[in-house]
């Protein structure tokens, strides 16, 4: 049943991260534009 | 609206583009040939390298596990050709399933199969209860 | 932004529940056993990307006929959902045709177009960065995407217009191919799978406005 969790495992993996790194960015985007001076150059 | 009209013309151009080279190659885009369209083209198919697909003739699967020869004949219901391939098949591979194999056809009517893909149908149901 | 969490959160308990039906409460399949599973996690992905460029083709026509920038956020955010979800079609697709066809990949119409489908768009995405505007990279990226989805209808046909290897669709009107329980699974995992698809999609498009707006303080 190995086939079966790669593809489950790979498609969790994948769109958790992507979530995550779209609240990432959203976050660091508002913030820059709050403080232009100080975070701006995150990404 | 000069620019509106020219993507339009574009996607005009390469949608007739997209018709034609469909059109055209549609029968060139066969996954795999039958056993009775590969009986058809004679002794011009001898040789050559291509894909052959059918169902597997129940009854037909031999396996020799001394010498690791798999025997098995592929028909569409018309005509049948006998393959032969040196190895295990895939574990989904049945008797009276659909199965493609690459190979070339030989002069003495037999396919030398170097692999064996299984094909399944569109219909999903739970195993029968005994 | 409350409405946005709620989303999320339906979108998550959706996905638990067609993973647990998927996975544990529905049959395994006549032939292929319980690899008919992945289906559950392919077929859904391969749904949403469809529905991901459609609106990328839709927001980048109104963005080339109007020029607002919220066509375009709309337009650039779906490109790059659309391009997520082919890539794990493309590869649960692979995952599944590994055990039951015996090959991850094969010069099959169905997966060919696919793959092209995937390129095309990756490209609209890469295209931005070519143009020193960023208008302008919206416009070529728009053109792209107008043009490509033209690979849509063709992915969907390939099965019917070209002798494949992949199976033909098992949901067309009036005739259902799929017993009932694993029905339910495949339905519950395409609500699933739209569901997420409007959270990523609401929650990508603020990226984008904030991203722009951020470039332009």
């Amino acid at each position: 049943m190995g086939w079966i969790a790669l593809a489950y495992g790979i498609v969790l993996i994948t769109l958790t991260t992507y979530v995550l790194v779209l609240r990432r960015r959203l976050r660091d985007a508002t913030r820059a534009r709050g403080t232009p001076t100080q975070h701006s150059s995150v990404r | 609206m000069k620019r509106a009209r020219l993507v339009l013309a574009a996607v005009l151009v390469v949608g007739a583009l997209l018709y034609l080279i469909i059109g055209g190659i549609r029968g060139a885009i066969v996954y795999y040939t039958t056993p009775s369209e590969l009986l058809a083209q004679g002794a011009s198919a001898v040789g050559r390298s291509m894909r052959l697909g059918g169902q597997v003739a129940p009854g037909s699967k031999k396996w020799n596990a001394q010498t690791l020869d798999l025997r098995f004949v592929l028909t569409d219901g018309t005509a049948s050709i006998p393959v032969v391939h040196h190895g295990a098949p895939p574990d989904l591979f049945t008797e009276g399933q659909g199965a493609v194999v690459e190979g070339t056809y030989g002069s003495d009517g037999m396919f030398t199969a170097h692999a064996i893909i299984v094909k399944h149908s569109e219909q999903y149901a739970p195993p029968a209860s005994p | 932004m409350r409405g946005q969490t709620f989303l999320g959160a339906i979108a998550l308990g959706l996905l638990a529940a067609g993973a647990y039906v998927g996975l544990v409460a529905s049959p395994p399949d006549a032939f292929q056993g319980e690899y008919v599973r992945i289906m559950y996690a392919h077929v859904p992905n391969a749904w949403v990307a469809y529905v991901a460029f459609a609106i990328t083709c839709v927001a980048s026509a109104l963005y080339l006929a109007k020029r607002t920038p919220v066509y375009d956020y709309i337009a650039h955010s779906a490109t790059e959902l659309g391009v997520v979800f082919t890539g794990l079609a493309l590869v649960t697709g692979s995952i599944w045709g590994r055990p039951v066809w015996g090959t991850w990949w094969t010069w099959d119409a169905r997966l060919v177009t696919t793959a092209v489908l995937f390129f095309i768009y990756l490209g609209a995405l890469l295209v931005r960065g070519l143009a020193d505007d960023p208008r302008r990279g919206a416009r070529l990226a728009a053109v792209v995407s107008i043009v490509g989805f033209l690979d849509v209808p063709v992915i969907h046909y390939s099965v019917v217009w070209f002798r494949t290897l992949h199976q033909p669709a098992s949901l067309t009107r009036g005739d259902i191919k799929i017993a009932p329980p694993m029905l339910a699974a495949l339905l519950l995992g395409l609500l699933a799978f739209t569901v997420l698809f409007a959270y990523l999609l609401t929650l990508r498009i603020r990226l984008a406005r904030a991203e722009d707006a951020g470039e332009a303080a």
